[in-house]
């Protein structure tokens, strides 16, 4: 059902910065998401005076309270805090919560950050939930994330015909699109034959199928868009977005009762997204898409619509050889970059529209389409150029 | 009426399967809970499962991602669908793990000796 969502069009994301990402920072979480959200206050040229509204989330207790860092940054009198509890499904959700605080006028400038030691300190890779659900997986002996995350990728390949290749064509497009990145942890060039040379971890992934745990931050400033206008940088407006849980029962990755892993929440989600953003998917000209596995880009992207199911690795394929279609992440995605839990594949999308992208910058990105999450549940924003009224 | 992690335990421990089906929808669930998870309805009837379903998922693992799965790797990691529907995590019995192609739909037998010496479903392939 497409509704008409009551801010989009009238909020931007007005910058976004991030630290440098490490296997070790040797620093504390508060100060890492202290420095992400100085570097966007900075960066957007707003005074921090203005700034009424923090948004985070965190996993495993792996992070510090929104308040926290609105404390260490000297804020006051905030109109609007809020610390989220789930995974890589909440980035895109964080800057719709802020929106809602923004059109309802709760706050005037939201900052939404997401920081941890995530390789130095709580892996979530490693980390073993509680409850019913973890009790039964663990008694199989599916006790990490990459394993999980594993049998839903089987089952996307069982129902739409899907290969190793194509998880390969998700593996290598990362490395060719990191390769202009500086910030991201894994660059070297990878083919085919390096591909089946990496040591399978939980088939059908191998290591260069997994992301790569990081310490680090990124915080974005959302503003309502006519304060955007009279910003530093150009606005990332918020055209499009969308969360979605398709179903849920134990916990986070519990594959048994959902009912077709093949299309995850974004493929329940696209014609609500779209149809509420008025916007095409081919509109898009850079998607910059959760993936913390190659299977879950592939996923994402079938979900969102770039391509229909099982085609997404003839979709990297084909752009590989010069063919049309959004670039699909630019910055090396999470596989390339390193795991901010989804937060860096939102910031690449701003920075894109904003043509602040700089070594990783598509030519003429007006519109970049970003997703975070990647089975039961999850969000996404379609952020665009500020065309200023102009008809599209 | 519910099926409850006490019964999950105990039928594990009894070298066999319990589900519960729900008296308004028919789905069959195999976690513990006290709600049908297709329609949200109350009417959970617990009943024993024999045990035979299909393969509708796997993963062989094959890093230990804590010290204690060391002496295991790599090992199979199964998401079966029992006849009726309920799905189920499990483990493949030993002679048959890495020693057979693995294919969806493939018919699996709970083997109850080996479920209860894992303390999980165990399943053989048919």
């Amino acid at each position: 059902m497409v509704r008409r969502v009551s801010y989009h069009g009238k909020v931007a994301v007005a910058a976004a910065a991030m630290t440098p990402l490490s296997r070790d920072s040797g620093r504390t979480v508060l100060s890492l998401a202290a420095e992400a959200c100085r570097g966007a206050i900075e960066a957007a040229g707003i005074d921090k005076a203005e700034v009424n509204g923090v948004a985070a989330f965190s996993l495993y207790d792996d992070s510090v309270a929104a308040e926290s860092v609105a404390g260490a940054l000297g804020l006051r009198d905030l109109g609007f805090v809020m610390d989220f509890n789930q995974g890589g499904q909440s980035p895109a959700f964080m800057v719709m919560q802020a929106a809602l605080a923004l059109d309802a006028g709760l706050a005037d400038a939201v900052l939404v950050y997401r920081a941890l030691n995530g390789r130095s300190g709580v892996r979530v890779g490693r980390a073993a939930a509680r409850g019913v659900g973890a009790e039964l997986r663990h008694a199989a002996g599916l006790i990490a994330y990459p394993q999980v995350t594993a049998l839903w990728a089987r089952r996307y390949m069982i129902e739409t015909g899907a290969t190793e290749l194509d998880m390969a064509a998700a593996a290598i497009n990362a490395r060719v699109q990191a390769a202009r990145n500086p910030r991201a942890l894994r660059r070297h060039p990878l083919d085919l034959d390096g591909y089946f040379a990496s040591p399978m971890v939980a088939d059908p992934y191998r290591a260069v199928d997994c992301t790569v745990e990081v310490d680090g931050a990124c915080a974005l400033l959302v503003t309502r868009l006519d304060r955007a206008r009279d910003l530093r940088l150009k606005p990332a407006v918020l055209a499009g977005s969308g969360w979605r849980t398709h179903s849920f029962d134990l916990d986070m990755a519990s594959a048994l009762t959902y009912d077709a892993p093949s299309r995850n929440f974004a493929w329940h989600m696209k014609d609500a997204f779209w149809g509420g953003a008025g916007y095409r998917p081919e509109d898009a000209d850079v998607a910059s898409l959760y993936d913390c596995f190659s299977g879950v880009l592939l996923q994402n992207m079938e979900g969102m619509g770039l391509c229909g199911l099982g085609e997404a690795g003839e979709y990297l394929r084909r752009k590989a050889r010069g063919g049309k279609g959004a670039v699909v992440n630019p910055s090396g995605g999470l596989l390339a970059e390193g795991y901010l839990h989804g937060m860096n594949v939102v910031a690449e999308a701003v920075w894109q529209v904003q043509g602040e992208a700089g070594p990783t910058q598509v030519e003429d990105c007006e519109v970049a389409v970003t997703c975070t999450g990647g089975h039961m549940t999850g969000s996404a924003l379609l952020l665009a150029r500020d065309f200023a009224g102009r008809a599209r | 009426m519910s099926l409850s992690p006490e019964d999950v335990r105990q039928a594990t421990a009894a070298g066999a399967i319990r589900v519960a089906r729900c008296a308004g929808c028919g789905a069959e669930q195999a976690m513990p809970a006290s709600t049908c998870f297709a329609c949200g309805g109350l009417g959970l009837e617990a009943r024993a499962h024999d045990g035979r379903g299909r393969l509708y998922a796997w993963t062989r693992t094959h890093v230990a991602f804590d010290p204690k799965y060391e002496a295991e790797v790599p090992y199979t990691v199964l998401l079966v669908a029992l006849d009726g529907g309920a799905r189920v995590y499990g483990r493949l019995v030993p002679a048959q793990d890495g020693a057979r192609d693995l294919a969806p739909g493939a018919p699996v037998a709970l083997d109850p000796e080996a479920t209860r010496a894992k303390g999980c479903p165990v399943f053989a392939l048919r």
